[in-house]
């Protein structure tokens, strides 16, 4: 993946996000730009992660009308850790993964929250119910495009391989 | 990318300086939240656009699976009937989506027609990216006329304030619901003063400050008052819900908003007459 396709990822992934919050009709944010950073920190390493998490959180910032920099160092924390813990960790598998996108939604919001709450006493924890759909959504959607991502080289060999097959009869 | 993974004191100096210029980003803001920040904007300003095309993207994708997708699958089926039943049911839902956009529209037109005030229609086009903040993105911007701090209404009551310098054609509108939001308001049945202030997602408004000897009762109706030069006078917030003694001298109020924020798709942005000509207007 180039620097340009984490860049235009991260785009995609915000402008869905915030346009598909009022397509389903109600407030409950998905964050598929953590998706993002998570997929690239696993995918690339922690620095990946780290320079992904502050451009998805410093996009997700100025799109939401937050303190610039908080969504940020948060996101930056998330990639780092996650590219870290991808580096220590043989993840492969698709439980393990899911895993590790749903965990990620949680932690970033704990530390969303805790930064939020020493700047803003008025500050609140998201609704549970909220979170929960969000990072189990995150969890299947990353750990979903890991597994098309991956699997996508093998299916076109194996496609032009029965093409030239059928070809030559 | 992989290369400088692998080196791990740089690595180290770059996170530092990453988090570092992250905590400078913030600090800068904190005690300066009313000025303009040049990233934000840009960002903003440029995203807007983008949300534009994906929202007409999505917008189309959703026409081609309703109207092609979709029924082509019902004529797999080969049951001429069922497909017969299915797209005239389709074509019912749209009409019904139709008739219920054109009522909302004609409750916008009606209270347009009825404020004395310049307004200007926008549609909903964006939600928040997070569920931190309580802002939606509407398709009107500076060069409709839009600027920062305008009043936001719809039909059924007062929905927040243009946040931050508009994009060009795109405007970001922090809720009332958001925990940094409040508007001076009053009970109408008993003009008794108070702040509402807004405290995120899922969360009733508070309203603080209402003096002790105030008449307040479940049911009554909250409504601006004007006075905090945003909001125009007498427009609907929402309901008394819930009173209590509120810390020191004040009552502190649980207000139900009128307005159901988490569907609004219309609204009007009050682009004319200063907040304060309208109070005065409305006080005499």
């Amino acid at each position: 993946m180039t620097v340009a396709g984490v860049i235009l990822a991260v785009i995609v992934a915000l402008a869905l996000q915030t346009t598909l919050v009022r397509t389903g009709g109600g407030f409950v944010p998905i964050d598929l730009g953590l998706a993002v950073v998570v997929y690239t920190a696993l995918s690339l390493g922690p620095l990946a992660g780290l320079f992904t998490g502050s451009l998805a959180g410093l996009g997700q910032d100025a799109l939401s009308g937050g303190i610039l920099g908080v969504g940020g160092l948060s996101g930056a924390l998330i990639g780092f850790g996650a590219g870290h813990l991808g580096s220590l960790v043989i993840v492969t598998s698709f439980v393990p993964r899911l895993l590790i996108f749903f965990v990620a939604v949680v932690i970033h919001s704990v530390l969303l929250f805790l930064v939020y709450s020493l700047i803003s006493p008025r500050g609140a924890f998201p609704d549970h119910r909220a979170l929960l759909t969000n990072a189990a959504v995150v969890a299947v959607v990353g750990a979903v495009a890991f597994r098309v991502i991956e699997g996508w080289p093998e299916y076109a060999r194996r496609r032009q391989l029965r093409r030239r097959a059928l070809g030559r009869r | 990318m992989r290369d400088v993974i692998d080196t791990p004191r740089r690595s180290g100096t770059l996170v530092a300086v990453v988090l570092l210029a992250h905590l400078m980003l913030i600090s800068s803001q904190v005690d300066d939240r009313r000025g303009q920040n040049l990233l934000e904007f840009v960002v903003f300003g440029s995203f807007g656009e983008i949300q534009r095309v994906v929202s007409l993207g999505v917008g189309g994708i959703g026409g081609v699976w309703q109207r092609y997708v979709y029924l082509r699958g019902v004529r797999d089926e080969n049951e001429a009937l069922r497909s017969s039943v299915a797209s005239l049911q389709l074509e019912l839902q749209e009409q019904r989506s139709l008739a219920r956009r054109a009522e909302r529209l004609e409750r916008l037109l009606s209270l347009q027609g009825r404020v004395p005030l310049d307004t200007l229609a926008a549609g909903v086009i964006g939600g928040d990216a997070t569920a931190w903040f309580q802002t939606v993105t509407i398709d009107r911007g500076r060069m409709h006329g839009v600027r920062a701090d305008q009043a936001v209404i719809a039909a059924e009551g007062v929905v927040g304030r243009v946040s931050g310098r508009p994009g060009p054609g795109t405007a970001m509108v922090q809720l009332l619901l958001d925990h940094n939001a409040a508007a001076g308001a009053l009970i109408e049945r008993t003009r008794a003063g108070g702040i509402v202030l807004g405290m995120g997602a899922d969360q009733p408004l508070r309203m603080e400050y209402v003096p002790p000897q105030a008449d307040v009762q479940v049911g009554d109706l909250v409504v601006t008052s004007g006075i905090d030069g945003l909001y125009p006078k007498g427009y609907v917030i929402g309901r008394v819900v819930g009173v209590e003694e509120g810390t020191g001298l004040y009552q502190s109020l649980t207000i139900q908003p009128n307005v159901d924020f988490s569907a609004v798709e219309e609204v009007l942005v009050v682009v004319g007459n200063a907040p304060e000509e309208m109070a005065a207007e409305g006080g005499s």
